[in-house]
């Protein structure tokens, strides 16, 4: 597997697990 | 009139978010989207995915939710009567039609995708698929068997198999639809989105474990390589924007529908963004896992574009139980496959569904046992069509009007109703209300006003111009093909050799298909030429007995036929292993070549849709004047 394709797949990854942990601590977070 | 307080809502806002995101993951994830990055400029493919994600995928989510919550607290769970409340216009209603009328075409034939599923999951576990000496199971046959494309009948005499599956399916959606939102919908998907996940891990590492051909990192690598000299492309752009269009499940009135049964102070604007978020995960992260590594682990890293490029019901139907039928447990990793393949079609079935089902409850009030007998009745009645004229190409016509100019058009209309007719500011006030996340008020306003539409409008159009113009859709053609009249007696297949340059042979080829085509058209009818043929290992072609039936009754002289079958390149071959390419051998075969005349079972498709229309305007001008009566009737009193 190339540099290129880690990159672009580790960078694609982290995109939507990034969202998801954004939208699951948000989830989470009790409401004021 | 004011909120109704009669109508289900939903559990729990856990149950909400899996049924949601069921409704996104479709077959779409697992077996569209690495498809198309791969055939798309790999990784640079995720560059127009993520822009698209961002301009019109996450915005149409937020509209829609918005949609469907503003009209569920006015009693309304389908857009005739959420259009309705947006825009003050007798027009608005009859609009709305569009979102009972586009997903219940769409369940039509998904669901007898879904069928499939189930069916293959059946088959995997009786290992009914897998070769034994003296039976050889060709997959492609098998498959155009099952669904009645192919004249001969080695494996399934019939399409009662598929029929009995597809009545399994009704059945099921039906149960589930019947018990209602709470009971019915989020119990499903309370059920089937962790049995999703599990069974993508189960799968991703059965494939990372494999040896074969190839590895699975060249699957990876075919994937994410990215080609950045094909972002220029339009189609690239095209194919990004209609990849983000159909995984999140815009434009099928289902999000609408399902947001209607929130609270109306309940959030929306983080349920919606999180329903886009698991989607995106199981897609980019399970998606690409799967098909295609599995197809370089088998294949070899030299055949994972022939695989990728096939399309996508043939690498899940056809090269996925032939990967898995070589190795290990086959019975249980193809039963594992398929159900989760089911299970991803199912929790979107029941979501598209219920839009029409939401329709007869909220607007023609009936109750949900009644409700379910009308969908199930126009269920039985539009599949049939779907399943007898499979090979006429019935479904990929309602397709192509419902699953692709339609849904476009109507997030198209309902954008510009959303942020020109009900306003933006107001729109975005009501996605803000109870909302867990803040929405920045400018960038949503221009984006939905300005942005989202341009997008749409550009997506409509260049599918337009790439089917219409370029493919020419709108014409019915005849279909033509060649198949081995006894396929499981041969080890072998009918193949196509690399034609050496016989240019002769290659134009008359492509003029005898055309005159074929041309005598289906003017008799009206159906061909078939049967004949028994000798192909040499050589190269060499000889018809030894002839016979035509139908409208190719005249197409009888041997030499035609002959020259067709060397133009195009045809031979006969065996493959040492099913990776390998097939050598072409010496062997006396008996092929069939059929022409099917499309054009009444087009139009009758086209009718069908128009049909359906007509009848829910019906309804629709029932509906309210039904309504109107009843709010005379409680002003008088």
């Amino acid at each position: 597997m190339s540099g290129a394709a880690w990159v672009f797949m580790a960078v694609s990854w982290a995109f939507v697990i990034g969202l998801n942990i954004f939208c699951l601590s948000r989830f989470f977070r009790k409401r004021k | 009139m004011g909120e109704t307080g009669t109508r289900e809502v939903w559990g729990t806002r856990l149950g909400l978010i899996l049924a949601a995101s069921g409704n996104a993951i479709g077959i779409g994830n697992l077996l569209r989207f690495p498809g198309q990055a791969a055939t798309n400029g790999g990784g640079a493919f995720m560059i127009p995915y993520i822009v698209c994600l961002f301009i019109f995928g996450i915005p149409m989510m937020w509209v829609a939710w918005t949609i469907g919550r503003h009209g569920g607290r006015y009693g309304h769970g389908s857009l005739p009567g959420m259009f309705d409340r947006m825009w003050r216009s007798p027009l608005a209603k009859y609009v709305g039609v569009l979102g009972v009328v586009l997903p219940l075409v769409f369940v039509l034939y998904y669901t007898y995708i879904e069928a499939w599923c189930l069916g293959y999951a059946w088959f995997s576990f009786t290992g009914d698929y897998l070769n034994t000496p003296g039976h050889t199971v060709h997959l492609t046959t098998y498959y155009s068997e099952f669904l009645g494309e192919a004249p001969t009948g080695t494996y399934f005499p019939g399409l009662t198999a598929a029929m009995i599956f597809m009545g399994i399916t009704l059945v099921l959606n039906l149960v589930v639809l019947y018990r209602g939102v709470v009971k019915g919908i989020e119990l499903l998907a309370k059920v089937a989105i962790p049995l999703l996940f599990l069974f993508c891990i189960l799968m991703a590492v059965r494939v990372f474990t494999l040896s074969g051909e190839g590895t699975a990192l060249e699957g990876l690598n075919f994937i994410w390589k990215p080609d950045f000299s094909r972002l220029g492309e339009f189609g690239v752009w095209l194919a990004a924007a209609g990849q983000i269009f159909f995984t999140l499940s815009i434009g099928f009135g289902s999000l609408e529908c399902y947001a209607s049964y929130v609270r109306k102070d309940d959030d929306i604007a983080l349920t919606g963004l999180t329903t886009a978020a698991t989607n995106e995960f199981v897609e980019v992260i399970f998606g690409a896992m799967i098909a295609i590594p599995a197809a370089a682990v088998f294949y070899g890293a030299s055949q994972i574009e022939r695989v990728a490029s096939a399309g996508t019901y043939s690498i899940g139907m056809i090269s996925m139980p032939e990967i898995l039928r070589s190795f290990p447990s086959p019975e249980f990793f193809g039963s594992i496959w398929f159900l989760l393949l089911f299970f991803a079609a199912f929790t979107s079935s029941v979501a598209v569904s219920q839009p029409v089902m939401a329709f007869f409850q909220d607007e023609l009030t009936a109750s949900r046992g009644k409700a379910t007998v009308w969908l199930g009745l126009l269920w039985a009645l539009g599949v049939l069509p779907v399943i007898l004229f499979y090979k006429y190409g019935v479904l990929d016509e309602l397709d192509f009007w419902a699953g692709t100019v339609g849904l476009v058009f109507m997030a198209l209309v309902e954008v510009i109703l959303f942020a020109w007719v009900f306003r933006a500011a107001r729109g975005w006030q009501e996605l803000n209300r109870g909302a867990m996340i803040r929405v920045a008020p400018g960038p949503f306003k221009f984006v939905v006003t300005f942005i989202t539409p341009v997008a749409l409008a550009f997506i409509l159009g260049g599918w337009i111009y790439v089917d219409v113009v370029e493919k020419k859709k709108l014409t019915p053609k005849p279909k033509l093909a060649i198949w081995l009249a006894d396929p499981a007696q041969h080890v072998g297949t009918l193949g196509n050799a690399e034609v050496a340059g016989d240019d002769a042979n290659t134009s008359f080829a492509k003029d005898f298909e055309r005159s074929l085509k041309e005598q289906a058209t003017e008799a009206k009818a159906d061909g078939l030429i049967e004949a028994l043929v000798r192909f040499g290992a050589d190269g060499a072609v000889e018809v030894t007995n002839i016979h035509a039936s139908g409208s190719l009754a005249s197409e009888t002289n041997p030499d035609r036929l002959e020259r067709y079958l060397r133009g195009r390149g045809y031979q006969y071959m065996e493959k040492a292993s099913s990776r390998e390419h097939g050598i072409a051998m010496d062997r006396e075969v008996a092929i069939i070549v059929t022409v099917l005349y499309t054009a009444p079972y087009i139009w009758m498709a086209r009718g069908m849709i128009l049909a359906f229309g007509l009848l829910f305007l019906f309804l629709i001008k029932v509906a309210w004047k039904r309504r109107g009566r009843g709010l005379t009737a409680e002003a008088a009193a």
